[in-house]
């Protein structure tokens, strides 16, 4: 046997077997080529579906465009908003769906703008679909490119913000609002963060509480270093407890105009403590207004009363000393060297006269100033059952005299000083009884009657009357509407206006000519125990 | 009748020749001595009683108003004096205030006399020394002046 032979048609075989094998790998190869790119489309087709899927269920508008502005898609809430099915846009363009010329134009232009750059636009329109809603919708354009990078399609995302623009709307107008409140109060309001109290925001009458001091972002202390310890301990409590505090009046020293002295101001503030959303107290608003005007007012005024108190009780006790001499030794001038000369009698007669009215306005005068010296005030309850009766016994001979007829219902416990009051009805009985009408006897009816958180009473009188249009002059100092028929000071009506007035009563009268007078006065009630 | 000593504190000339008329008005044999000022009552109150000077009065009418020393002190002063703790004290006054009456009773003044404006009733002031130096009993007194 030739061994070469046997090489070479061994060889062939194995070279036979060999190429049947690569065919055999080959067609595997193929086989599993074909299975690969069946898995892939299948996979593209499966990722399709999702997207179709994902794209018909989102509430937001998608839609495609070709590098003209055609459309080449619209997802499924977009044909909605239309009302057009998918054939019928395709290849249109947004004139061609009948836009708003101007709207139209904007969107070819930007979607033109994309296509140039390459890179997104985003933008905020109103549009009314097929509804005729007009709705807000913020889009984006954004490019999509070919796998050589090159611009392939524009995709288009707009999403319905119409509520979202309302709300943003209704709380930039309601944030004008209350900014407009905050700017405009006619108080200091300044809102604190934090247990430094940073200020955070101050309106502009606070700011001129500090004369145009920097405020904001500032702790407070930095800004007013010298603020009594008073007025921390009321912050911090209102940061500790989480309660308000309210002050009225308060005297809250401090350097307002810089010149590095405290000046003297009241204020009249609430603190408010601010919550986060866990509810806790992380702030503090603080309304303020400087009351510092009227306080002083107040306190001259009350200073310039006491002085005229002051003045009208020691005038009163000096005038008195020099009647009292006249008044005696013109008496002692008739008894010792006059005797019984009749003229003389007449003359003395006139001085006596004079010296005793004399006498009586200044012991009204007194009365009425006594009244006024606040300090004397009693605060408790009076039972005007006994300040009526002391009245009585006290114009008991001029009530028989005068054959008048007093009648009055048990008067009630109310606000003030007993006998005080007692003067009150003292003055007002003396008046009925004055001015009766002549052949009449007087009759006077007392009466009480209850009204809210008051006891309002009545005394009625069948005397001469007055005009109504004198019904407050009647209660001024020295005030006779008859000066020539009746005696009289002038000052009875204005005592009893000042002892109501300072038990905090009101007084009035009413009255008309030939029909009597009617005063009532109203006090705050006292509950009987 | 035993003469009495009727110290007077008062600055009104006035006041004083009308308290001598209420007390010859009423028979009373007196001897008056007036300090017309408060700091001649204080400086009379200092030296009474001793040898050479007036005597302890069996009255003091004071009134309240009174220049340089108040009224009020000369009272203080007066009471001090050992002799003094119990001789009754009128106080003349124009004053009618509760204040007033107030501020002296806390040193035992027997009577209150407002100044009236009528000359019977400030006769009645020598009424009522009257009384009240008749009622002390003239057998526990110093009847040295």
């Amino acid at each position: 046997m030739d061994t070469a032979t046997v090489s070479v048609e061994s060889l062939r075989a194995r070279i036979q077997s060999l190429e049947d094998q690569l065919a055999g790998a080959h067609e595997r190869l193929k086989a599993a080529e074909a299975d690969r790119d069946r898995n892939v489309a299948a996979e593209v087709r499966r990722r399709s579906n999702v997207f179709d899927v994902v794209l018909s269920t989102l509430p937001d508008l998608i839609c495609t465009f070709d590098l003209d502005g055609r459309f080449t898609y619209a997802n499924p809430a977009l044909l909605g908003v239309w009302q057009k099915s998918l054939p019928e846009i395709i290849g249109k363009t947004t004139f061609d769906l009948g836009y708003p010329p101007e709207l139209a134009a904007r969107i070819q232009g930007e979607v033109k703008r994309v296509i140039a750059s390459q890179r997104p636009v985003v933008n905020l329109t109103p549009f009314a679909g097929a509804s005729g809603e007009m709705r807000v919708y913020e889009y984006i354009f954004s490019p999509v490119l070919g796998s050589d990078r090159s611009m392939a399609e524009v995709t288009c995302t707009a999403r319905d913000v119409t509520e979202r623009e309302r709300m943003e709307k209704a709380l930039a107008a309601s944030e004008a609002k209350l900014q407009q409140v905050f700017a405009q109060a006619p108080v200091a309001i300044v809102v604190f963060r934090g247990p430094d109290f940073v200020v955070e925001m101050a309106n502009p009458f606070y700011q001129a509480l500090v004369q145009g001091k920097e405020l904001v972002g500032r702790p407070f202390k930095d800004v007013l270093p010298d603020l009594g310890q008073d007025v921390w301990d009321a912050f911090r409590r209102v940061l500790d407890t989480g309660e308000p505090f309210v002050a009225n009046e308060w005297y809250v020293p401090y350097d307002q105009n810089g010149d590095g002295v405290r000046e003297d101001v009241w204020f009249n503030v609430v603190y408010h403590p601010m919550r986060n959303s866990e509810d806790q107290v992380t702030g503090m608003v603080a309304v303020c207004s400087d009351v510092s005007v009227q306080v002083r007012a107040r306190k001259e005024l009350e200073r310039a009363n006491r002085e005229l108190e002051e003045f009208a009780y020691v005038a009163g006790h000096d005038l008195q000393e020099p009647l009292r001499m006249v008044g005696i030794y013109s008496e002692m001038l008739l008894r010792r060297f006059l005797g019984d000369d009749p003229d003389a009698r007449e003359y003395a007669g006139f001085v006596r006269h004079g010296v005793e009215r004399m006498e009586r306005l200044i012991q009204d005068l007194l009365t009425y100033s006594r009244t006024i010296h606040s300090e004397d005030a009693s605060t408790g309850g009076a039972d005007l059952n006994r300040s009526l009766a002391d009245a009585l016994k006290t114009m008991d001979s001029r009530i028989t005299e005068s054959k008048a007829k007093v009648t009055a219902a048990p008067p009630p416990l109310v606000v003030g000083d007993p006998s005080q009051l007692a003067q009150v009805f003292q003055n007002i009985l003396s008046n009925a009884l004055k001015y009766r009408r002549v052949q009449i006897a007087p009759e006077i009816d007392i009466s009480a009657r209850r009204q809210g958180a008051e006891w309002i009473i009545s005394v009625r009188d069948n005397g001469i009357g007055f005009e109504p249009q004198y019904s407050e002059k009647i209660f001024g100092l020295f005030k006779r509407l008859y000066k020539d028929q009746f005696s009289g000071t002038g000052l009875g009506l204005a005592i009893c206006q000042r002892i109501i007035e300072r038990y905090g009563g009101r007084i009035w009268a009413e009255g008309s000519p030939g029909n009597g007078a009617i005063f009532h006065f109203a006090l705050t009630a006292v509950e009987r125990v | 009748m035993r003469e009495i000593h009727v110290l007077l504190a008062e600055d009104n000339r006035g006041d004083v020749l009308l308290v001598r008329e209420a007390l010859t008005a009423h028979h009373l044999s007196y001897r008056l001595h007036v300090a017309s000022d408060g700091a001649q009552a204080v400086d009379f109150v200092a030296r009474m009683g001793q040898p050479g000077e007036a005597p302890c009065p069996d009255i003091l009418l004071l009134d309240l108003n009174l220049p340089r020393v108040d009224g009020h002190e000369v009272l203080r002063e007066f009471r001090r004096h050992p002799d003094c703790a119990t001789t009754p004290v009128i106080v003349v006054s124009s004053s009618d205030s509760p204040r007033d009456r107030e501020k002296v009773s806390a040193f035992g003044v027997a009577r209150y006399f407002r100044k009236p404006t009528n000359l019977d009733a400030f006769m009645q002031l020598g009424a009522l020394v009257k009384e009240l130096t008749e009622r002390a009993d003239p057998g526990n007194r110093d009847e040295s002046g």
